[in-house]
């Protein structure tokens, strides 16, 4: 139910660690009418 | 550099019938793909990728079906892409395929979409019941009659013109073997005459649900499996408009005639509405949320009244 969100969840993860400043999270479609989500997460340094 | 041509090489449909008891959601899509293949004489093998389209998967409560739907569709281990704009989602999907192909990415998409409305129930499907709330409108028509209703009036529009359409549509229907209904003895008189739903939408209405048509994409220049030409795709184009915001025209939502004037220009014809332009658009209805409109333009002798006027 929440596999495509979780895609979403490990690209900022991944903005969190520092291991990419932005990050493009594709989630397909799922059996709650979720379909063909794209989105681009950047990070930001402000403190 | 410049988009590769796209062209329809091949063109399957499903007989249309009230209910397809003889057949699953597989069987039904798997049997207009193999009419497609066979038209355009090209295998399973041939196929680099499938494009499939559906409207909302709570009409037949086939959550997801492209999943399912990949092993009749020889899709497994291929790339295979679903599309879902709602009620738009026929011609979204024919434009997805199309611009896979133009953008190179495959050389020959299987594309297509499907209903099986003795299934489901696609007046009812999207209606969540809500406590302690009579339904304002009913279906798809019930949503659509007002705004019809005002565009005839801001248009001046003659109110024979639906009966017309729907008259046409069922003329055009007897040279089609595989379609639903075949009325040889209807007139134009029986259609004005039948029962009203959402005014002005009677009975036979104009658009014709349950289509399952399907085709290949597929880049001139390779092998030409068949004889007769292919049919070039010269432009196509979609908009969408959000349900509500301030200052829509609800009425005549500029999301159409910006897609149709996009459409005309893509296919290099500036006079739409001329008699002397060789020229067929269709612009589909929209799904109720969100909107979209998609057009296409394909060379084709020209009917009278075949292109869409902007209001």
């Amino acid at each position: 139910m929440a596999a495509g969100l979780i895609r979403l969840g490990e690209a900022a993860a991944r903005i969190h660690r520092g291991e990419s400043d932005r990050a493009l999270a594709h989630a397909t479609s799922g059996p709650c009418l979720q379909q063909n989500l794209v989105a681009v997460l950047e990070g930001d340094n402000r403190a | 550099m410049p988009k590769e041509p796209v062209a329809v090489v091949g063109v399957g449909q499903t007989k249309h019938v009230a209910a397809r008891r003889d057949v699953s959601i597989a069987g039904l899509v798997r049997e207009a793909a193999l009419r497609a293949l066979a038209d355009a004489e090209l295998t399973w093998a041939d196929v680099d990728a499938v494009v499939i389209g559906k409207a909302p998967d709570f009409f037949e409560g086939v959550m997801m079906p492209e999943l399912y739907l990949a092993d009749a569709l020889g899709a497994v281990g291929k790339p295979m892409l679903r599309v879902h704009t709602a009620g738009s989602v026929g011609g979204s999907t024919a434009l997805v395929a199309a611009n896979l192909v133009s953008a190179r990415v495959h050389r020959t998409v299987l594309t297509l979409a499907f209903e099986k409305q003795s299934e489901s129930n696609a007046m009812w499907g999207l209606s969540l019941p809500v406590p302690f709330q009579q339904p304002l409108l009913a279906g798809a028509g019930g949503f659509f009659a007002p705004h019809v209703r005002a565009y005839m009036r801001r248009t001046g529009a003659p109110d024979t013109i639906g009966s017309l359409v729907a008259y046409k549509d069922r003329r055009n229907a007897l040279l089609n073997p595989y379609a639903h209904l075949h009325e040889h003895d209807l007139t134009l008189e029986k259609v004005q005459a039948s029962p009203m739903l959402w005014d002005p939408i009677r009975y036979p209405r104009p658009a014709l649900l349950g289509r399952r048509l399907r085709h290949d994409p597929h880049r001139p220049g390779r092998r030409r499996p068949r004889a007769a030409p292919a049919r070039l795709v010269h432009g196509g184009a979609m908009r969408s408009e959000p349900t509500l915001f301030a200052g829509k025209d609800f009425v005549s939502p500029r999301a159409g005639s910006d897609c149709a004037a996009d459409v005309y220009r893509q296919a290099g014809i500036t006079d739409p509405g001329g008699r002397s332009t060789p020229s067929r658009c269709t612009c589909r209805s929209p799904g109720t949320n969100p909107c979209g409109w998609r057009t296409w333009a394909s060379p084709r002798r020209a009917r009278a009244g075949s292109s869409p006027r902007p209001a």
